[in-house]
Order: C-alpha cells, then structure tokens, then sequence
C-alpha cells in the first residue's frame, strides 16, 4: 500500500514536471537505478544505485541515524537499505541492500569531457531525482573551488542552477540526459553579498540564459537557486574509497594550513607534527611558490594543486625562507 | 511439521530458494506454516537491524571530538628544556654563522628528503579504532571484505597514515575588508581567538600508503588556476533543502587553507 502511494505520488510529480520532451526519455533512462529512501511514512530522499551488488550512494541528511531505511524503486519494488559509511567533507553517504535488485545498472559516472566548457551561456541540462520527482536543472560551471570540513580542505564543485526554490534536494544524485551520474546535491548557496570588497551588490543571480524545452520559449526566471555537488574528480575519490572493503575514502594532504602571503605565494601559518611536511623539514613562516613547477600565488593555489595529488606520491615544494628559496620532497599522505 | 517442510520455510524467509522452488513451497503453505514463516521472516528482519546498529553508540566524529577536547596539544618540547638548550643553540648559531660566511655567498638551495617516512610517526599517541575519521563507518559488518566492483576502483589497503589537525600556535593577522560575514571567521586568520577545529585520522602502521586518485592530475576542471569562483560551505544546514550553507567568497579574501 505504501509503495503504491508513493509510486503514485513519483508518477503525479514526474508527469506534472517532465512534460518535456527532453527530461522524459531521460527519466526513462535512470529511474530503475534510483530509489526514494524512506523511513516510516517520511521520504527523506533519493539515493544512486552505484554498484550492482546494491551499494546506493546519497547525502548523509538522507540518513536517519544509523538504522535501517526503506528503499522504494519507481517500479513499487521495496527494497531494505542499511548506511554504511559518510564523508563528512562531502558530505556524501554510503547505503547498502541485501536484497534482490535485479538486474538493475550501476550508473556510470559523468565526467566532462576534454575541450568542452560548460558555463552560464552553455549551460549542460541535467535532471535531478528529487525526493518529490524527478525534474530539471542546469550545470553552468565545473571550475568552482569550495572550502569544506574541519581540514578547510579544498574540493572541487559542480555549480548547478534550479529554477525558484526547490523542496528538500540534499542528497539528491543529478544525472545528465544519457543517464550519467553527474554529483549528489550537497550545499546551497545563500544569496548575500560576498565577503570583500571586489563584490558588493549581493544580488541574487536571475535571468540566466536557458534552453527552450520541446520548443517552448524559455520563461524568464524568478530567480535561480544554486546548489553544488563535488565535481568529478571528489566523487570519483569518494566512490572509490566507499567501494574498498573498508568503505575508507582517502585524501592527499602534506599537514600544512596555509594563508595568502602578502607578496607571493602560500604562507605556511601551521605545519602539524609528525606530518609529511614537517618531516621533509618545511617550517611555519616558509612560503609556498611552486609544487612541482606550478607556480602557487596564494593559498587557494595550494589547496587546488594538493587536490590534485595523489597519496604515496613525492612532489616537489619550493618555498622561500629569509630570502632564500629551499625545495622540499614531500611524500604526499592523508 | 516435518523437519523438511520447516527448513524449506527458513529457506524461503530468507530468500535462499530458487525462484521456481520458492513457488512451489508457497504454494504449498497452510496456515501453520504462514504463521511460521512470518515469524522466520520476522527473525530476518530484526536480524537485519541488528547488522545496522553501530558497534558502539558514538560516532566516530563525536568520538573524536571528545579526544580533542580533552586536549591534544602541540608538544613544546623547549619549554622543559629551553635553559639546557639556549646555550648549545648560541653556540651552534653561531658556528653556523661562520659556517655561512665561509661559503662563496650564492643563494643556496636546500634539498631535504623526507625519505624514510613512518607512518607511525603521524599519531604515535593516538589510536583509535581503525576507521578513516572523515569516513564515518556506520555498519559494522560492512567491515567484511566483499568483492566490490566499479571502474577504476582499485583496492586500498587499509588507512595507513594520519596527522593531528592542530591549531596554529601563532595568530597573523590579515587586513580584510570591513564587510566579514562572521561565521567566515572560523576560517578566516583576521580573528583572535585561536581555532579550534582538530581533525584526525587513525594511523595503520601495518600497511603502505594507498594511492588515492590516480586519475586525479588530468582532470581539466583543475587544470587552470584564474577566473574561479570559491565558495565557502559552512556545517549548518538549510532547513528547507537539508543542504549546507554556502557562501560566496571574494578571490581577495585570505582565509586559510588546508593540505
């Protein structure tokens, strides 16, 4: 009974928001490896089918505690779904059933391709499997930097731009229209003024150019809400990590918290014991230039570079100390 | 009941029989035998529950919090031994002193191995149960090792190496614009009051370190450092959405940085 009224509420809300001639097939495409997730009579929302021996991936608000949830395919099939792991960074969460599934597929995750740009004037069209159905999005830009957890690590995101202000979306998976998972929905940008003084209108971002859907003119928006999801490069970490037999995710670090420097470069304000770096003799007050002949210029630079990084690897850190300019082998870890 | 007819039950409570087989003991159920396979049924799902309750009732991150709190701090290890070592240290500085100026005066460049890396030296205090701290583990029986397949996922071994997140003991202060949206101070180095914030990561001396993104470096979104945009995500939560709040932030803004 249930999974009947819910179903049929996925049908009202797919068929009021996918009229489209364009979202409909795509629905089509992944709504056998999407399950609304359930607890009692509360949707809390959706999770992706990642691996065909029934591990989901979703965002940890979906979970409720450490119990047992119930997972709801459009089809009305039932399924238990136990949380396995989080990351607290990405705020990314782990589920796993023990029940049959079928032979539902493991989405395949998007990955933008080489030479092609998406932005606000070519923004990609995406559907969002929401907790209340299935419906529209646009990715307009994969080169934001987000600052996140207690590490102040730096990730990647996907910015991504819903039409007014959409319901519960936190941990919902994002795909592209050939059924790719593009990120699971993770934060929400608030509408204020920037801190600093380069931006200080603060206006919310409207009217952000959108493709016709089935040759409809576009309606003008009202304004956009602006979610992010890691980008590829913090998902595929993440999944990865979650798909090891220790459901363990893994990141690149050399133990250092760096701020800008007033010339050049990232000032190393903390370097933490017994770190990487601390044992390859970088000390506070050195500043960062250059990590395997990239330049660094601020702090920022640093975070993105260690973002691309690989744990167990040697880089090369040329920092100046007193005037002079010292290179480092650091053995990267985590 | 025979003992034959009530394994074939336990069997199907349990989803173990063939599609086909299944059939042919439902079809054969009389009403004794539903009331027992309810109750099998019954005994899986609590079975099922079981498996999801955490090994323990605290969270890894709380877990960790409450160490921190109790205080891990950066050794100091010349408060004890500074009135030993400040003669020793004069004279070293100055035999190096001399030492530089004996050299023929060009920019020197240093070049320091950290070779011979242990991994436990990251926490050599500090051990905690053996789950990653920012990969919280929510089942234990996930702890099993299971053939897992996905594309390009390699097999990490366990969690070799970790560092305590420690508070910078000096505070800079950084010139920012009057318009500082005050839950960026936790990030931001322009306040007085020293972070707090300490993360951890439980060492593994046992094993060696996994490579993590091998895929990593060529991934065009990273490639070019100018024109992005930066966002700050902050822990609380939007009500309505349940997503994390995010906020803008000036490319000028120096906030620091972890790695």
């Amino acid at each position: 009974m249930l999974s009947l009224a819910v179903s049929i509420v996925l049908c009202q809300a797919a068929s009021s928001k996918l009229d489209d001639a364009v979202l409909a097939p795509a629905w089509a495409k992944i709504q056998a490896s999407v399950v609304v997730v359930m607890k009692g009579e509360s949707r809390r929302g959706t999770a992706a089918l990642i691996d065909a021996q029934g591990y989901f991936i979703t965002g940890r608000s979906v979970l409720a505690g450490n119990g047992a949830l119930e997972g709801l395919f459009a089809d009305g099939t039932r399924i238990t779904l136990f949380p396995v792991a989080s990351d607290a960074p990405t705020q990314l969460a782990l589920l796993r059933t023990y029940d049959r599934i079928g032979d539902r597929h493991a989405v395949p995750l998007y990955r933008l391709p080489l030479g092609e740009v998406v932005d606000a004037t070519h923004p990609k069209i995406l559907i969002a499997a929401l907790a209340d159905g299935p419906t529209g999005a646009q990715l307009v830009n994969t080169r934001t930097l987000a600052l996140v957890g207690n590490g102040h690590e730096v990730i990647n995101v996907n910015e991504i731009h819903f039409d007014g202000r959409p319901g519960r979306v936190a941990g919902a998976p994002v795909f592209t229209l050939e059924g790719s998972l593009v990120g699971v929905l993770s934060a929400m940008l608030e509408h204020k003024p920037r801190v600093g003084a380069a931006f200080e209108g603060g206006a919310p971002r409207q009217n952000i150019p959108r493709p016709s859907f089935a040759g409809q003119p576009a309606a003008p928006s009202q304004g956009d809400s602006v979610l992010y999801s890691p980008g590829f490069v913090v998902m595929q970490r993440v999944i990865t990590g979650f798909l090891t037999p220790e459901h363990a995710v893994v990141r690149p670090a050399i133990g250092v918290f760096c701020q800008d420097s007033p010339e050049s470069g990232a000032l190393v304000d903390a370097v933490l014991d017994d770190s990487p770096a601390d044992l390859a003799g970088i000390k506070e007050g050195d500043v960062i230039i250059s990590i395997d002949g990239a330049p660094i210029r601020k702090a920022f630079d640093f975070g993105r570079t260690m973002l691309r990084q690989t744990v167990g690897s040697t880089i090369s850190i040329s920092a100046r100390r007193h005037g002079r300019v010292l290179d480092f082998k650091v053995r990267v870890g985590m | 009941m025979k003992r034959r007819d009530e394994d074939q039950l336990i069997h199907l409570a349990f989803g173990e029989l063939a599609a086909d087989e299944a059939a042919r003991v439902e079809a054969a159920l009389t009403p004794d035998s539903v009331q027992l396979l309810d109750g099998y049924r019954s005994l899986k799902n609590d079975l099922k529950l079981l498996n999801a309750a955490p090994a323990a009732s605290i969270g890894t991150e709380r877990l960790r919090e409450a160490i921190l709190r109790q205080g891990l701090k950066r050794k100091a290890p010349l408060a004890r031994w500074g009135l030993v070592l400040a003669p020793c240290l004069s004279a070293l500085l100055v035999l190096a002193f001399f030492s530089a100026q004996s050299n023929n005066g060009s920019s020197t460049t240093v070049v320091t191995e950290s070779g011979g890396f242990d991994p436990t030296m990251f926490l050599p205090a500090m051990r905690q149960p053996a789950l990653h701290p920012e990969t919280e583990i929510t089942n234990a029986s996930e702890a099993v090792r299971e053939d897992v397949a996905f594309p390009q996922a390699e097999s990490p071994k366990p969690v070799t190496q970790a560092f305590v997140v420690s508070a910078p003991k000096r505070i800079r202060r950084v010139h920012l614009s009057p318009t500082v949206d005050p839950r960026l101070l936790a990030l931001d180095v322009s306040h007085d009051s020293s972070p707090t914030e300490q993360t951890s990561q439980e060492p593994d001396p046992s094993a060696p370190p996994v490579s993590a993104t091998p895929f990593a470096a060529d991934d065009p979104s990273l490639a070019t450092p100018d024109g992005r945009d930066i966002i700050v995500v902050h822990d609380a939560q939007d009500r309505v959405t349940g997503a994390q709040q995010a906020t803008e932030v000036d490319p000028t803004t120096n906030v620091v940085v972890g790695g």
